[in-house]
This record gives structure tokens, sequence and C-alpha cells, in this order.
């Protein structure tokens, strides 16, 4: 058989192993579901079993105490009883709604985050100022120092920043890329064309450029690396995530063109990195000078200016004390008739973000009213199977509690008293994870020195530390709405006839 | 004292620790193996406990180690085979069904399926990893560059949601087939306990719902970027450029020679998708046919079937809100009507004409046409459904009027606003350049434009340019669809873990109250693997009703429905193209939702129906 033959009949050729990488990924899969159940378990389910265990303790304290308290006492006992009958059951109740809760307070968090995110703001305004109607902006270098002048010249003290230069910056995007033709992500990467100083200012906070989330320690680290910075136009500062994708470190030097400015080539130093896993950790930043003065020598070489030279220029950005003076502002930007060509407009970050997140508001409104309603009805289904389940059981309990003296009220606290137990153990346990885990973590982290800016994203309002109990309560008294109704009617004779 | 008798417990407690540990490790792995078919499961149980049979009635009482060992490994490779032998008859099955060449849910696939080198353990970057490439022989570099997806079946890949479900109701036959389930009993059963088994499947109508409409969502982008590219199209961009808007092809004079080269040359690639090199190290190119750009006479004059474009993305303000809302609405600008509907294959609704070669109105109105979707979204503007031919709206502080609707629905162009690329526009709108050029090939096949764009990607000399095939470039869109269908996945994964809790839940308490009834199905000589497979079916069709009343639900209320969302090719963000979309439940997002169904089922129903199967039959009727 000659080779081509043998190839044709299956012969040839390496060993086809797809079916072995099928089986290892599956395996692999596996061992994944099998360490995320585990954690689960392992961390929530003995905190689950120990508060009931140790609630239950503290009744047999109050068991022996004169009716109605004694009374209630050993209903509420009879309660721990039924939920310690069949562990397994209890358990698997308890962590669908631990995880569901959780899903729930993720999706509410995402939600409350981008209505928090576009919401309008009286106080101080972070303003953009662009071009009206086109984007990219790309506006005149020259409308920075107009813009300047408006705010120092033309606004009322009473509406101006308190430090008009503190509260200033502009944007320029540069694209760049290592190897130009070759698209890739190793090969490309994105500057932001600024002046240092608006990084010491505080004006790049919104961008994961602050005290709060570098730690004292982290913020006096880019402090030096910004005097780095200030001392060279040629040194930049990468991303830590970028920096890896390009394989790339700290003190390396670089060659890159512009992708977005023809026939720009910059030769820079990487004198620092941006945090990991924060807003800046794929991105660069190089100084705006630099790029002037790159535009400057294309003059000089071509004898003209560079096409971009008069829209390099993309943002502008004000850190303004109110929501008047921003509306002061505006008002004056529209009527100067400097900024006409192009036009601009001024609009407030949030309205900004608002108009970015305008195509998703259908999502973000079926996230809203049809996800997170969707898993409440799933938690109160699932609570009220495992209630109905439990009263059918024990009808025979149930009409032993009547012929002892319990009134059906008392018999239908008792089974709504079990679902909202369950409840609000797993409404709670779950969102007071979601509430302290990222604190904990980010804490322990921060201490070995790392620092995780994705953790900070994860941190919650304080408000789900009581959404998730109250959601248990409300979850638990829909869910056994039915069971306990039937519970209470159990009929003694029915029941006993069926024994007999 | 004390401190010894505590050191003397220590192993014992950490032997129970250990053994609770391994337990769990049992249940997770019982638990994703009862996702593969029954019917294969069932043939191997007999590898794992000798005394169980499945075929035979009984298994012999006295057997030497090397027989029971021999039997283990028969069982096991029984198992293996129907397993197999189910996948291949599904796929090919599949294969056979007259569904799309693309299927909604291959991106899954391919991404849980890479190559082995995707996985990294070669290297932690790019260069890395080519450096250890270069030492292996091409087999072994065939094997760790070769993503497993590209060897399996188009099917397995494609529409593997189909191909499971095959799987699972080719399983249920082999089951009929291999002997008496008491199903008659268990489905009775279904009606007796009908208050708990209706609560158990309204939960799983419920999150099947809303798994099939989100699905639908993105079959509904996925949709609008399978449909926007002619396949024989080259799409030109500036180099560097990801995207139309940041694109500067310069002007006319700049692209004029783009549509007269004649591409001779065609690149060689791998099943990876890599350059393939040759032995000095450049690229491998080989001499092909030339491939033009086709023509066509217009007024005795042949013209070359190339459209020039400026693509706007514009911050509209939204008229009648307080405080002030803004949307992105997509403009492009043309240099030729008629070519450009010609290239992407457009026509317009009746009642309706293409903007005049001045594209200007009487009192400097700007003549447009509009896409079926932006048509919608302007029309809530001024209270209408959708703007008609002739209606007017403001943009870049200019007066629009409508002489056309495109007949573009189900792709990106039905959100866009079509008009002449005029001076007027250039002010307001920032851009006088061209941004985007798309160029019908001569022969019109998606190989033809593919082969062009590379050539005009790394042969052209006259000016730097990025070229895709045009179905290519709108496949690169999908990012967001990508991302949102992780996010789908994730969300009902997570509430999944409720339906199958609540389903363990049911089916425990369900044998629990049926012990005695197991007791008397063994005596009357069912065996136990029967009474697995009943009880697991019980739970199955619990599930399989839950979620086809949800795959229906979503189905009445959702499909058709419009929804805005937006297209990007990562980052999201004003570089993206905002779009209309349709909400499209298709046979595979049904089925998609059916295959969810069943695993829950699967997973909710084999711990408790193994359990019942482990029960003795003197312990069952005591």
């Amino acid at each position: 058989m000659t080779p081509d033959a043998s190839a044709m009949a299956g012969f040839g050729g390496p060993p086809d192993l797809s079916l072995m990488q099928v089986a290892t990924y599956g395996f692999l899969f596996m061992i994944l579901v099998l360490f995320l159940l585990t954690l689960l378990a392992t961390v929530s389910l003995p905190v689950f079993f120990g508060a009931l265990s140790a609630m239950n303790f503290g009744l047999k304290f109050t068991n022996a105490l004169p009716d109605p308290i004694g009374k209630w006492s050993r209903l509420a006992g009879l309660v721990f009883r039924s939920l310690r009958r069949n562990l397994l059951r209890t358990a698997l109740t308890y962590i669908a709604l631990f995880v569901l809760t959780g899903m729930l307070t993720f999706i509410y968090g995402i939600v409350s985050f981008l209505g928090n995110f576009t919401a309008d703001k009286e106080k101080e305004q972070l303003i953009l100022i662009t071009e009206k109607f086109g984007i990219p902006s790309m506006m005149k270098p020259g409308y920075a120092g107009e813009m300047k002048r408006i705010l120092r010249e033309q606004l009322p003290k009473e509406y101006q920043p308190a430090d008009i230069d503190k509260s200033f910056m502009t944007w320029s995007f540069v694209g760049a890329s290592l190897q130009p033709g070759k698209q890739s992500p190793e090969n490309n990467f994105f500057l932001f064309a600024l002046d240092p100083d608006s990084v010491t200012s505080g004006m790049m906070a919104e961008q994961g450029l602050n005290k709060d989330d570098l730690g004292d320690e982290g913020w006096a680290d880019l402090m030096k690396v910004l005097e780095v910075v200030k001392q060279d136009k040629r040194h930049i500062v990468v991303g830590e995530d970028r920096l890896k994708v390009m394989n790339k470190r700290i003190g390396d030097a670089l060659r890159f063109t512009s992708t977005n400015y023809k026939e720009l080539e910059f030769d820079c130093t990487i004198v620092g990195a941006f945090p990991s896993g924060g807003r800046m950790g794929n991105a660069a930043a190089m100084r705006y000078d630099y790029l002037l003065s790159m535009m400057d020598d294309y003059k000089q070489k071509k004898g003209a200016d560079h096409p971009l030279a008069s829209s390099c220029l993309n943002l502008i950005w004000v850190r303004m004390p109110s929501k008047a003076s921003f509306e002061r502002l505006s008002a004056i930007v529209g009527d100067a008739g400097t900024f006409n060509n192009p036009a601009v407009k001024v609009e407030t970050f949030s309205a900004f973000a608002a108009s970015v997140f305008e195509p998703f508001k259908r999502i973000i409104w079926g996230m809203k009213w049809i996800i997170m309603p969707a898993i409440v009805v799933i938690m109160c289904l699932v609570i009220g199977i495992t209630i109905t389940i439990g009263v059918r059981e024990r009808r025979g309990e149930m009409a032993v509690l009547k012929v002892l003296g319990f009134q059906p009220a008392q018999v239908q606290v008792m089974v709504v008293s079990e679902s909202v137990l369950i409840g609000i153990y797993g409404g709670m346990l779950s969102t007071w994870t979601v509430y302290f885990l990222p604190r904990v973590l980010d804490a322990v982290t921060q201490e070995f020195g790392v620092k995780i800016a994705l953790l900070k994203l994860l941190t919650m309002s304080e408000w789900i530390l009581l959404y998730g109990p109250v959601l248990g309560v409300v979850v638990g008294l829909v869910g056994s709405l039915l069971p306990s109704r039937s519970a209470s009617t159990v009929k003694v004779s029915e029941v006993f006839a069926q024994v007999a | 004292m004390f401190l010894v008798r505590f050191l003397l417990a220590v192993p014992r407690r950490l032997w129970n620790a250990a053994k609770r540990v391994f337990s769990a490790v049992g249940t997770v792995f019982v638990l994703g193996l009862s996702l593969l078919p029954l019917s294969a499961l069932l043939l191997a149980f007999p590898a794992f406990s000798s005394q169980e049979t499945v075929l035979t009635d009984a298994a012999p009482e006295r057997q030497s180690w090397l027989r029971r060992t021999a039997r283990r490994i028969a069982s096991l490779a029984l198992g293996l085979t129907v397993l197999l032998g189910l996948t291949a008859v599904s796929v090919e099955i599949v294969t056979r069904l007259p569904l799309p060449e693309r299927g909604s849910f291959a991106v899954v696939a391919r991404t849980l399926l890479p190559s082995p080198s995707g996985l990294k353990p070669l290297g932690e970057n790019e260069a890395e990893v080519a450096a250890k490439l270069a030492t292996m022989t091409p087999d072994e570099r065939a094997f760790w560059t070769t993503p497993l997806h590209a060897k399996l079946p188009a099917a397995m890949v494609q529409h593997w949601p189909f191909v499971i479900l095959g799987v699972y109701l080719l399983d249920l036959g082999v089951l009929v087939l291999m002997g008496n389930v008491p199903l008659a009993y268990n489905l009775r059963n279904v009606r007796v306990r009908w208050k708990t088994n209706l609560m158990t499947g309204v939960s799983f109508t419920a999150v099947i719902a809303l798994l099939v409409f989100l699905l639908a969502f993105v079959n509904g982008m996925n949709n609008l970027t399978e449909n926007s590219g002619v396949p024989g199209n080259v799409f030109v961009l500036s180099d560097g450029s990801t995207d139309e808007i940041f694109s500067n092809l310069g002007y006319s004079s700049e692209i004029d020679n783009v549509p007269r080269v004649a591409a001779d040359e065609e690149q060689r690639f791998d099943d990876a998708g890599r350059a393939v090199l040759r032995d000095d190290g450049a690229e491998d190119w080989r001499a092909v046919a030339p491939l033009r750009i086709r023509s066509f006479t217009r007024d005795g004059k042949s013209v070359v079937l190339a459209s020039k474009e400026t693509f706007y993305t514009i911050n509209m303000p939204v008229p009648n809100t307080e405080p002030l809302r803004r949307r992105f609405v997509q403009l492009r600008t043309l240099d030729d009507a008629d070519i450009a509907a010609r290239v992407h294959n457009i026509e317009l609704l009746p009642g309706g004409r293409w903007f005049s070669p001045v594209g200007v109105a009487s009192g400097t109105r700007i003549e447009c046409v509009l896409g079926d979707g932006i048509a919608g979204t302007l029309g809530e503007d001024s209270g209408k459904k959708k703007l008609a031919v002739n209606d007017e709206f403001r943009l870049g502080e200019m007066t629009w009027v409508v002489v056309g609707i495109m007949k573009a629905e189900g792709t990106t162009f039905g959100s866009e606003i079509w008009a002449k690329r005029m001076e007027l526009l250039w002010k307001p709108f920032g851009k006088q350049n061209f941004t985007t050029m798309v160029m019908r090939t001569e022969a019109d096949t998606r190989e033809a434009s593919r082969v062009y764009a590379n050539y005009l990607s790394k042969k052209y000399t006259q000016q730097k340019l990025r070229a895709f095939s045009e179905p290519d470039y709108y496949a690169e869109l999908t990012k967001t669809n990508n991302l949102f269908l992780t996010a789908i996945i994730l969300v009902c994964v997570v509430m999944a873990i409720g339906g199958v809790f609540g389903m363990m839940t049911t089916m425990f308490a369900s044998i629990a109250q049926r012990i005695k009834d197991i007791g008397v199905l063994r005596l009357l000589g069912f065996k136990r693997w029967q009474v697995t497979v009943s009880f697991l079916l019980e739970s199955l069709a619990v599930a399989a009703l839950g979620g086809a009343l949800g795959v229906a639900a979503a189905w009445l209320l959702a499909d058709g429905r419009e929804s805005t969302s937006m297209l990007s090719s990562g980052g999201g963000g004003p570089g993206g193209k905002s779009v209309a979309l349709r909400i499209d439940v298709s046979a595979e997002v049904a089925a998609m939702g059916m295959l969810f169904t069943l695993v829950m089922g699967r997973l909710g129903g084999l711990v408790p129906a193994l359990s019942a199967m482990r029960m003795k039959i003197l312990d069952s009727l005591r």
C-alpha cells in the first residue's frame, strides 16, 4: 500500500485521539463542578445546620416556662425536629435557595450598579466635552485651552471648580501595533495620551487610579512611577494584564506604529504598570506632549500637517462642583462661537453612560422584570415542594397535635415557620456571603500585597444584608401558603380512619 | 488520659472525614455519569458491581478472579460500545436532517473543545507556544494545534443539542428493547401525586421558558450577523481598524485602484487557521487563476461592483426626553446608491425610491432610506409605530426626509440610515473620507472573497488595507453575542440548580413513600436496574412535560418580538453597532431547551432512582 492509499484507508498519519480528548475535557469539567459543589456544601451547610442546632438548643431553656411561652416554645421545638427529620431534603432545599438567592443578588447588583451609574447627580459632576454628533469624538487640540479659558474667565466664580488645573483632563486615543499588518492581542494595544498630572490630581479616579482601589502603598508606587514618566516624554505605563499578553516587562523598550495616526512611529520605554484586573489593567498611557511632538516632527519631515493634527483631542473631562455649575458651563459652551467646527456637547458622565447603555435598555428591563421575578417564583416553588411533601408525610402528626389541643392556626404557624426558617437562612447566608466574601478576600489579598481590582467591583451595597432575610421570609411565606392551609385543615377522624 | 483518648480517636475521625469526602466525590461523579445514556451505564454497571446483571437474569455464583475481571472488562467495553454506537447513529441522523450549515450554539462547542495548545500546557504566550511547536514533528504539531472541534463530525459541533437529544431518544429505544420496565406503574404514580409533580413541573416550566427566551434573544443577534454578509463580497477597511467606525480609507483617488486588482496568489493555512510557513520561514503562497471584481454595464459603460461608503455613528438626542437622553444611530453615506444596492443585495419596499444623485430634497431636507429597525426606533420619537416614506425626522440639526424603506430585516443594515455622501454632512458628523469599500468578486463565492481579501491585506502595496470576506467581518462582531451567551448559560445553570434540587426532593419523597411498592416490584421479578430505569423515567416524564410547556410558553410570548442590542468585536461601547433584532425561537433553541430539561431531569432523578435500586427486597417489605 502506498502512503497515500494507506492514509485514505485510514491507516496512515497520526492516530486520531479526538475521543480521548473529548473524555479528558469532560473529566476536567466534572472535576470543576465537583470542586464548586464541594466548596458550596463545605462552607455553607455546616453554618446552616449549626445555626439551626443553636436555636434548637436555646429553646430547651424556654420549654419549661409557663404557657403560652412554654407552649409556643414546644411548638417551635417541633419545627426544628421536623427540619431535622429529613436532613437530606432540608439540605437540598437550603442549597437551592442559597444558590438562587446568590444569583438574584448578583443580578440585582448589576441592575442597581447600572442604575446608580446612569442616575443624574446633584452634587459633584464629572462632565465630558465631546464632539456633538460624531463618534469617535475628534476635536481640535486648541479646544482644551479655550475650555480652560471659559472656565476661568466666563464662568462665575461660584460655579468654578476649586482648582481648575486639577479638575481638568484631556484624552487622546492612540491605537498601537508592535508589528503593523499583524493583528493579534500580542501585537496590538491601546494608549491614552494625557497629562501625567491629571492622574496625580485624581481625574483618573473613575478608571481605578485612586487611593481607595490601590491602597496607600499602591498609590505611593503609582506616584513614583509618574515621577519617572515626567522625566522623559518617551516613558509609558502599561497595564499588568496587557504586559503579560504582550510578553513584555517593566524596563523594556518598545517601538510601535500607531494604527490611527498614520505613519507615526513611537519609541518608548515601559517604566511602570497599572494594576492587574483594574480598568487600566489592559490599557496603557503615554504623555500627550509626546503625541503632539511626533506630529510636529511629521510636519517638519513632510512639509504639511499630519491629517489628524487638527482633530487629535478626543475627550475633555472636567470635574464640576455641582449640577448648576455644569448647566451654566453647558449654556456658555453652547453660545460660544469658538466651538462650532466641529460643534461640541457638554454632558455629565452619567448621561454619557446612559447613552452607551441605551441599546441594552430592553435587556436591562428583562433582567429586572423577567429574570429576577422568575428566580423568586422558582424559589417559592422549591420551598413549596419541600413543605408540601413534609406536610403530606406528617398528616398523622398534625392529627395528633390537634387531638392534643393545638389550634389549626398553631399548626399552620408551625408549617409556615419551617418554610420561613429555611428561607431566612438560605437568603441571609447567601446575601451575607455575597456581601462579605469579596471584602474578606480583598482584605486578605491586600495583606499579602496582592491587589485584585475585580473584588472591588463585586462589593455590594449594605442593603443586601437586609434584603436577603426579607426575601427569605417572603419566599417562605408564599411557598408555604398552600401546604400550611392543607396542614391546618387535616381532619382527625379521616387520618385515624386511614391508620386504622 | 483524655489527651491519649483524643489522640487515639484522631485516626478514626480522619478516616470518617475521608470517607465522607469520598462519598461526596462519588455522589458528584454519579451525578456527572447520569448525563450519559442510561443503556450504556446499565450495560457497564457489572464492571463496578460484579453481582449485578442486566442482560441475563442471574450472575454466576462462584467465579474465579480472572473470570470476574474478564466480566468486568467485557461490561465496560459493552457500555462504551453502546455509547459510541448511540452517538454515531445520532450524528448520522442529525447530519441528514435539513438543518442550516451553521448552528446557533456551535460557539459553545468550539469554545469547550479547543486544541490542546489552547489549554496552555505549552506556554503562557504565543511566542513560547511557537518556540515549543517548532521543535516538534509535523504529526505532533498537528495534534497540538488542531482544535478538537475540527476533528469531530460537523454535526457534533454545529448542531450538538440535536445530537445529544438524539442520543437520549435512541437511549430510550434501547432501554425498551433491553427488557420490561414497569412504566405503567410510574405513570400512574405521576397522576396520583399530581400536586408535587405539578409544582416540580412548573419550576421546570419557569426555568426552561426563561432559558428559551434568553437563547432566542441571542439567536436573534446571531441571525443578524449571519444574514448581513454576502459570501462573495470583500469588505475593505484601512489597516489597523477593527471596525468601520475607526477606518479611514482616504479619498476616492486613493482607493479607486483597489477593485482593479487581480488577486493571483493564494496563501495556505493549516486546520487551526495559522499561516503555513515554507522551510525558509516565509509564508506559503501559491499561484492561482486571477480573481477579479465583478462589473456590470450601465448606460453603455462598464461599472465595477465596488461600493465606496462612509460609515458614521452619530450621537443623537432623543426628542421629548427630560432629562435629555441620547442614542447612537448608524448612518452610511454612499458614493453611488445603485452600486451599493447591487453589492449588498438590498431592495426597497414598494412605494420607495433611492435618494437622488444630489441627495437633497426641496428646502435642504436630506433624502434618506431607512432600515426596518431604525424606522421603528425613530418612529417611536414621533408616536408612530414606524417611519414611512415622506416622513421626516431631525438629526444633526438638519431635517431628513424618508424616501424609501429597505428590505433589510434580519441584517445589520436594518438598523442603518443610508444617504448620499455629500459635503453637507461632513462638517456636523466630522468625517469626509471613505471608511469602507465593499466589492463583489467575479466568482461570487466565499472562497473567492477570502482569497481576494487576504491578497489585499498582505500583497497590495499601494495602501495598507485590512480586508475580509464580508461574512467573516460580521462573524467578528459576535463577541457581544458570545458574552451574552456565556451570561445566559451561567444564569440558567444556577436557576437549574433550583429545578434539580426540587426534582431530587420530589423523587426522594416519592420513593420514601413507595418503599413497599419497590419490594413488591422486585418480588414480581423486576430487576434492580428495571426499577432504577422506571424511577428515572418518572422524573424525566415530569421534567419533559414541564420543559415542553416552558418551550411552548416562550415561543408564544417571545417569538418574533423586536428588541435592541449592540454588536461589537469586543469592548462594547460606542465602537459597536447598535441594532434592532427579532427574537427567534428556532428549532435549535427549542431543542436546546428540551435538552436542558432532560439534563435537569436526569441530574435530579438519578440519585433517588439509584437509592431505590439499592433497597433489599426484605427491607423494603418490612
